[in-house]
């Protein structure tokens, strides 16, 4: 590339984007071919296709973020994964490397839980403050950004595997909907990107880039435009504000160890929601005490993953999951909220394919996952097959990102701890998964099934959620924060509620609508 | 990425982990994996022959496969007990003596399984077993020279992924 931008620190025209990841990455991009300048602050390194090797545990070590955290709560996490509630990367295109590709809209009913549902003790329900219709527009240019398969693009579904065609028979045999899945994965060359080969390490990184990353799409498109420069190893500390409560700039420290104060006129935060909200909240001021942009006190509250869990079954003959896409295809007969089922909102069970290093850890997670029984099943590895239980987490107010009061981070930062325990809704929901799993499975002859408890957390949201009403959530339906005009959310973090399917076409949609919004107010001289 | 910063990372998380299976499963990767594959067949000269077989018995416990021969096993525990001696001396010490004092001999000696994995169960929380359990986990499971024993194929983008290899062969299920 010829042209790559390069930004004075005390530029103060700029957008600064903090995090390159699903969210990060597409507002930059969308910003950039608008004519709007910014500079990406990226807490992690580059990688390139070449360093996206075939290999779970290798890939794991090299992408994740492994900054101390700390599990707390209920949820299991506190015992089994101490330090690693949740998994996401660290790196330019941020956890878009290693995200299998899935690609679900909401329902029209899923921005609006609180009227489909009403009150729910233990609960912190609240509707969107934005509608299905207001954001359709959206999906599609989503859709068509990351070439989402089926549908959705009029292009092919990717190809049947072995994984696909048990759960489609076992689906058939039992009355339940079956579906290939629509994915952010080229079944046809597109883009500039070739079609997917069925390698099956899509949760590795894509080694020959079929799956969209913002990695190797948005980012070195906005790149390419000159008007975007991105600053891997570049870890935010703090956005500073003036007396006036706007955002000024945010101070980072660079790959060397220095500490750098980037001017900002708009600062758009997209750290995944375990990190945004840390940097509201270790941003807090005289002025504002609780944190930035906190007067509601929600800022990291709600912490919503999925309903989660696993499920593998044994069967007579191989199956060879690990051929092909990661997620393949789904089972939607649960999609629906439909309360006589003894829970509220529904859930999504994805096909997901392990490889024998993973599914060592996570089969039996804890101290006492050893033994013969464990052994045992993973010898029948290849005759397995699986399934990932995806449905909506109600948001609860104690379930929480909050400061460690003691500990600090390598940068000094106090290191975040994440509090969740299931609501009653949540356990109620679960069990019916693996019921209904434990009948899809026997209907094609499986000798045994093992139930996993959740992994750590892939889907990560709700801990800045939008609110109508300043006094409820952080942002408006724009993800601006209520307290602080110029300064906005563009990651799931913003999520007022989880919805039975994956947060990202939804994250990407929000952050290329919160990009039209920016470049509208920037125009009028509003920000 | 180089190795190089690949192991300090690994090195520092390691130094900030609690106990905790995931935890100490990232950190176990440090001590155990990229050895492994390169150099299975060189078995390393324990310490202590008793440490070693002490060892053994314990791994071939904690996950038991027949079809995984004794080398693999060995070189794993050999390789941890040289990376930790302190600890892992410690631990075999200590297993000797709850063996001795619950069944009346140390561990090498109990031949009875059923007796030996309960004496494993009740340490199984210590970072002794942890630190065994994980080394194991990844040398066996994360080891592609025996991924072709439990049917798994590993890397696939050299050969091109699935695509024209075996994608959708399924043919024991009838529509
Ligand atoms: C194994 C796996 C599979 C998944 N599969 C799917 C799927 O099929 N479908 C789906 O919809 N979703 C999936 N997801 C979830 C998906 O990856 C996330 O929802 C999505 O990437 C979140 O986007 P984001 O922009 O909020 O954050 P990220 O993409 O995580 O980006 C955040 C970025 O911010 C950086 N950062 C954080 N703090 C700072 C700081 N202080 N300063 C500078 N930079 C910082 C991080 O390094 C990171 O690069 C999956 C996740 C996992 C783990
Ligand atoms: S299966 Fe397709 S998308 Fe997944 S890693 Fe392979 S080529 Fe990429």
């Amino acid at each position: 590339m010829t042209n790559i931008a390069k930004f004075a620190l005390d530029d103060d025209s700029l957008v600064v984007i903090i995090g390159s990841g699903a969210g990060g990455g597409t507002v930059a991009n969308e910003l950039a071919q608008k004519g709007i300048s910014s500079v990406v602050l990226e807490a992690g390194k580059r990688f390139t296709l070449e360093d996206l090797k075939n290999n779970e545990w290798e890939m794991f070590m090299k992408l994740s973020w492994l900054d101390k955290r700390i599990s707390a709560g209920g949820w299991h996490h506190s015992k089994n994964h101490t330090n690693l509630p949740a998994w996401i990367v660290k790196g330019v295109g941020g956890s878009s490397i290693h995200w299998a590709g899935v690609s679900l809209r909401f329902k029209p009913h899923e921005f609006k839980m609180k009227s489909t549902n009403g009150n729910i003790e233990g609960a912190n329900v609240a509707d969107w403050p934005v509608t299905y219709e207001e954001v359709a527009p959206y999906y599609v240019k989503a859709e068509h950004k990351m070439g989402v398969t089926g549908k959705a693009t009029d292009t092919p579904d990717l190809p049947e595997s072995s994984h696909t065609k048990l759960h489609r028979i076992a689906a058939e045999r039992t009355g339940m909907t079956f579906t290939n899945a629509p994915m952010a994965i080229n079944s046809v060359p597109n883009d500039g990107r070739p079609a997917c080969q069925q390698i099956g390490f899509c949760m590795q990184g894509c080694r020959i880039g079929a799956k969209w990353s913002t990695m190797y799409t948005e980012i070195p498109k906005a790149e390419a435009t000159g008007l975007c420069e991105i600053r891997p190893n570049c870890m935010v500390l703090k956005i500073e504000h003036d007396k006036s409560g706007k955002a000024t700039g945010v101070l980072y420290v660079d790959k060397d160890g220095n500490k750098k104060l980037q001017k900002a006129r708009i600062v758009c935060v997209a750290a995944n929601s375990i990190e945004s909200p840390r940097l509201l909240l270790n941003s807090a001021s005289e002025m504002f005490p609780d944190g930035l942009a906190n007067s509601s006190g929600q800022v990291g509250r709600n912490y919503m993953g999925h309903v989660t869990g696993g499920v593998y079954g044994v069967f007579p003959e191989p199956v060879n999951m690990h051929r092909g896409t990661s997620v393949p295809s789904l089972i939607t007969s649960e999609q629906a909220n439909n309360p006589e089922r003894g829970f509220v909102a529904g859930y999504t069970l994805e096909v997901l394919s392990l490889g024998l290093g993973f599914l060592s850890a996570f089969l039996k997670p804890g101290t006492s996952g050893w033994g013969r029984e464990t052994a045992e099943a993973l010898e029948n590895y290849q005759n397995m097959a699986g399934v990932w239980i995806c449905g909506e987490d109600l948001p609860v107010a104690t379930n929480r990102i909050t400061l460690h009061p003691t500990e600090k981070d390598q940068h000094g930062l106090p290191v975040p701890v994440i509090t969740k325990t299931d609501h009653n809704n949540d356990v109620v929901m679960r069990n019916h998964a693996y019921s209904q799993m434990a009948k899809l499975y026997k209907s094609v002859g499986a000798t045994k099934m093992h139930n996993l408890p959740a992994y750590p957390s892939s889907h990560n949201m709700g801990t800045n959620r939008m609110s109508e009403h300043p006094s409820d959530g952080v942002v408006n339906k724009w993800g601006q924060a209520h307290d602080v005009p110029n300064l906005f959310i563009s990651d799931g973090s913003q999520f007022v509620t989880s919805a039975a399917v994956n947060p990202t076409l939804t994250i990407v949609a929000l952050a290329i609508r919160q990009a039209d919004h920016i470049a509208g107010l920037m125009k009028s001289g509003q920000v | 990425m180089s190795n190089n910063d690949h192991s300090t990372s690994r090195r520092k998380f390691l130094k900030n982990t609690g106990i905790g299976v995931a935890g100490t499963i990232v950190a176990s990767t440090l001590s155990v994996t990229g050895s492994v594959a390169e150099e299975a067949k060189n078995i390393s000269l324990p310490d202590s022959p008793h440490v070693s077989k002490t060892l053994l018995k314990m791994a071939k416990d904690i996950y038991p496969h027949e079809m995984i021969q004794n080398k693999y096993y060995q070189k794993i525990v050999d390789d941890l007990a040289k990376q930790q001696k302190r600890l892992i001396d410690e631990g075999v010490a200590m297993l000797d003596e709850q063996s001795i004092a619950k069944l009346g001999s140390p561990f090498l000696q109990v031949n009875y399984e059923p007796d030996r994995v309960r004496l494993l169960r009740s340490i199984e929380e210590t970072t002794f077993f942890i630190k065994v359990r994980t080394a194991l986990m990844f040398g066996l499971y994360d080891n592609p020279e025996l991924f072709p024993l439990f049917g798994y194929q590993g890397s696939s983008v050299e050969k091109g992924g699935y695509l024209n290899r075996g994608l959708n062969d399924l043919d024991w299920l009838s529509e």
